[in-house]
């Protein structure tokens, strides 16, 4: 669904992701783990069209995202790590304009939207202006947005970050239905529980390049996510 | 910690205009950028000095020296006032670090007081603007005195200290009244428009208070002395040069100042931190309507333009000076007619729709607006062409309403031939379509992405200046190739043709260099 291959990103000097090759296949959630600045949203925004990259390649769903953006990001659905929003729209009017842009029939948009916005607890602040809503609630709404739809791939910034429990349960849920039905996820994440119990695949990045990756049994083996993260990153000072 | 706060003010005021970062380009465009304000500022001082040379001999001739500093004075005053009014609204109350600065331990006060120097730096310049031509007039026309020039340049030190006091008491009002109702936008946009047409009306009107004043020298002053009392020393202590009377004043200006300044410090925290809101609004359920991606675009762009009240008056002013000039035109064509020439009314309404039209800048700050939102239009399966065209045909949407009506209300009050109604909506939509490309295409080489408030992007950044004078500078290279080169030689319906093709024919070479190039820079620009 999403393939990495020898991705660079380099930003004047500093080169922000090297060489990084990762595959993540049609029903897999994949973490991605790495500290601050070790240039997982600039792969996650590099996969999603919106940085262009000086080397490597990214295909989604085997289209390259550099020659057909189009077409990849029809596929993707992506949710950034901080939520800002058209604020001069209410919460339906952006709703609305996504399904416009990704041509959501009106039934199935009317549908969707109704199904998520009352999981979310979100319904009757529809008619609210972006600008008024809490940061969890535009995150809840961005979430909204990104299912609308119907992805095949969601790339996700730290999804969980201002979430309340029950929405976070709630995207656990749609994130492990939308891998049943054949999609894949994608996301980075600093919660290293939510990681290890959430993740068939997972990969650590440092200082842009990949430490480890493969099934979560396989790189935290007998011992937990976060003494194979906590170790990895002592073992490359 | 308040030198900090305060440097840490003025360098974000500076790199919001300019762009922030390093090296030659961005020097050199801080360095164009200060050009181009130096220009703006010479070029409305120089208005303002032709202004005050013709008032300035006739308070002179009649006595009245110290009015002309009272009136220099309230001229500065309202300007100061009506520039900072909003932005004291958007950088005191409603700044987005204000509850960050309130976490640390700083006071309030300090918190306070390092916006009201940034929004004092910016009534200064508003002041130099009049006080500097407003010297140099009466040194040329009067025996100005140093003990004047001395009182002169203190009342400029001290007297924006008094037009903050009631931009930032007026600034907590209309945030606390804007809070509370539910039509915002169109509560801040009345107020604004309000003000400015005051202001102008004002200033159009000073003829006949020139002239009503000399009649009625000593009742005025008596009048001005009651009503406006700071102004009336000022101009007494500069005229006559009265220590007394500059105290006065100076006290009018300080007192007041610091009276505001202690009352909202204290009570600064309560008031950014106050969640007035107004009256929640619950969702009904109805059908949704759905949109093509290019029309859901520009319907997105319009809500973007319609839901800043700053952004209609700064970008958009140029619609409301069309209404008025149709309608004024429409009713006065006779008297105008005998003015300038009958046969001259078809030219005059086209060059008033298309000079109006060229103070439209609406797509000047279009992207400079995304900023941190450009994530969506960018991770969306969107083209850049209709992203870009977006933003410019919702420019030309916007507009052609405000030049059709007027045309079609001139064309039937002035009785325009088919060819000259024809001329009047192709001219002015021509101009439209031709800024809308260019601020689109100066805006993509010059984004203003990492301003922290949006009025940066609307009001102080270099693609909105550089649109502003551009345009600005078509409009009087096409009057003036046709008034000095031309020396009117040919018909005025056929020059406006040959003008309107040419701007349909530059409008053309902008889009293609937007689809060209604009595309590529509009895909590096980072959110």
């Amino acid at each position: 669904m999403l393939k990495i291959m020898g991705l660079t990103k380099i930003y004047g000097e500093k080169k922000a992701v090297d060489d990084l090759s990762i595959e993540i296949k049609s029903g897999e959630i994949y973490g991605f783990i790495g500290h601050n600045g070790a240039g997982k949203t600039t792969t996650i925004k590099s996969c999603c069209g919106i940085l262009q990259f000086d080397a490597g390649e990214i295909l989604i769903d085997g289209t390259s995202i550099k020659e057909d953006p189009i077409k990849c990001k029809k596929e993707i659905a992506y949710l950034p790590d901080n939520p800002d929003l058209y604020e001069f729209l209410s919460g339906i009017k952006y709703l609305n304009f996504i399904a416009d842009v990704y041509q959501v029939p009106q039934n199935e948009r009317e549908n969707r939207i109704k199904k998520y916005a009352d999981a979310f607890e979100l319904t009757s602040d529809l008619a609210q202006p972006i600008s008024a809503y809490s940061h969890g609630m535009k995150q809840k709404l961005a979430l909204i947005s990104a299912l609308i739809h119907e992805p095949k791939l969601m790339i996700m910034d730290e999804p969980f970050v201002g979430l309340d429990p029950l929405a976070s349960h709630l995207l656990k849920q749609y994130m492990r239905e939308l891998c049943n039905m054949g999609g894949a996820i994608f996301f980075s994440t600093h919660v290293l529980e939510v990681a290890e119990k959430l993740c068939d695949k997972v990969a650590i990045i440092k200082q842009g390049k990949l430490v480890t990756s493969g099934t979560m049994d396989e790189v935290k083996g007998d011992t937990s996510l976060e003494n194979v993260f906590l170790e990895l990153e002592e073992s490359h000072v | 910690m308040f030198k900090d706060l305060v440097t840490i003010r003025l360098r974000s005021m500076f790199a919001r205009s300019s762009g922030s970062g390093n090296g030659k380009k961005h020097k050199t465009r801080a360095i164009a950028f200060i050009a181009l304000m130096i220009y703006c500022a010479g070029y409305f001082a120089f208005l303002f000095g032709m202004m005050f040379s013709q008032l300035c001999e006739a308070f002179m001739s009649a006595g009245l020296d110290w009015f002309y500093f009272a009136y220099v004075g309230i001229l500065a005053f309202l300007l100061c006032f009506i520039g900072s009014v909003f932005v004291t609204q958007h950088q005191v109350y409603e700044a987005k670090d204000n509850e960050l600065l309130m976490s640390m331990p700083v006071p309030p006060g300090y918190i306070l007081g390092s916006r009201m120097v940034s929004i004092l730096l910016l009534n200064y310049i508003y002041e130099i603007i009049v006080f500097i031509p407003a010297w140099f007039v009466y040194a040329r026309t009067a025996e100005a005195s140093v003990a004047g020039l001395i009182f002169f340049i203190a009342a400029a030190i001290l007297l924006p200290l008094f037009g903050m006091t009631f931009s930032v008491a007026f600034g907590w009002i209309t945030a606390a009244i804007s809070s509370r109702t539910r039509r915002k936008n169109v509560f801040t946009l009345v107020i604004t428009l309000i003000l400015f047409f005051g202001y102008m009306y004002i200033i159009m009107r000073i003829q006949h208070y020139t002239q009503v004043l000399i009649m009625n020298g000593t009742e005025i002053s008596a009048a001005i002395r009651k009503a406006l009392p700071p102004f009336y020393y000022m101009g007494n202590s500069i005229a006559n040069g009265s220590v007394v009377e500059f105290l006065i004043f100076a006290l009018c200006c300080i007192i007041p100042f610091a009276l505001v300044y202690m009352l909202l410090s204290r009570s600064f925290i309560k008031i950014a931190t106050a969640k007035r809101g107004a009256k929640k609004v619950k969702y009904v359920e109805k059908s949704l309507k759905t949109s093509g991606i290019r029309k859901a675009l520009i319907k997105k762009e319009l809500a973007m333009f319609a839901g800043k009240p700053m952004y209609i008056f700064n970008e958009g002013i140029g619609l409301i000076f069309m209404l008025i000039a149709g309608i004024y035109i429409a009713v006065k064509h006779d008297s105008i007619a005998q003015l300038i020439g009958g046969g001259y009314i078809p030219a005059l309404v086209c060059a008033v729709l298309g000079a109006s039209a060229a103070f439209n800048i609406i797509s000047a700050p279009s992207i400079s607006l995304e900023a941190k939102t450009l994530w969506i239009s960018q991770s969306s399966p969107l083209s850049e062409k209709d992203i870009l065209l977006a933003k410019a045909d919702m420019h030309i949407l916007v507009t052609a309403p405000f030049i059709i009506v007027p045309a079609v209300i001139m064309g039937i009050a002035c009785g325009l031939s088919p060819v000259e109604f024809a001329a009047a909506i192709m001219f002015p939509l021509a101009m439209t379509a031709f800024t809308a490309l260019l601020g689109l295409d100066v805006n993509l080489t010059f984004p203003k992405l990492d301003w922290i408030d949006e009025t940066a992007a609307m009001k102080q950044s270099m693609s909105v200046f550089i649109t502003m004078m551009a345009a600005m500078a078509v409009v009087a290279a096409v009057f003036f190739i046709y008034m000095l080169i031309l020396d009117a030689s040919i018909p005025p319906m056929t020059y406006i043709y040959i003008v309107t093709a040419l701007l349909l024919a530059a409008a053309m070479l902008l889009r293609i260099n937007i689809l060209r190039s604009g595309v590529a820079r509009f895909r590096n620009l980072a959110s």
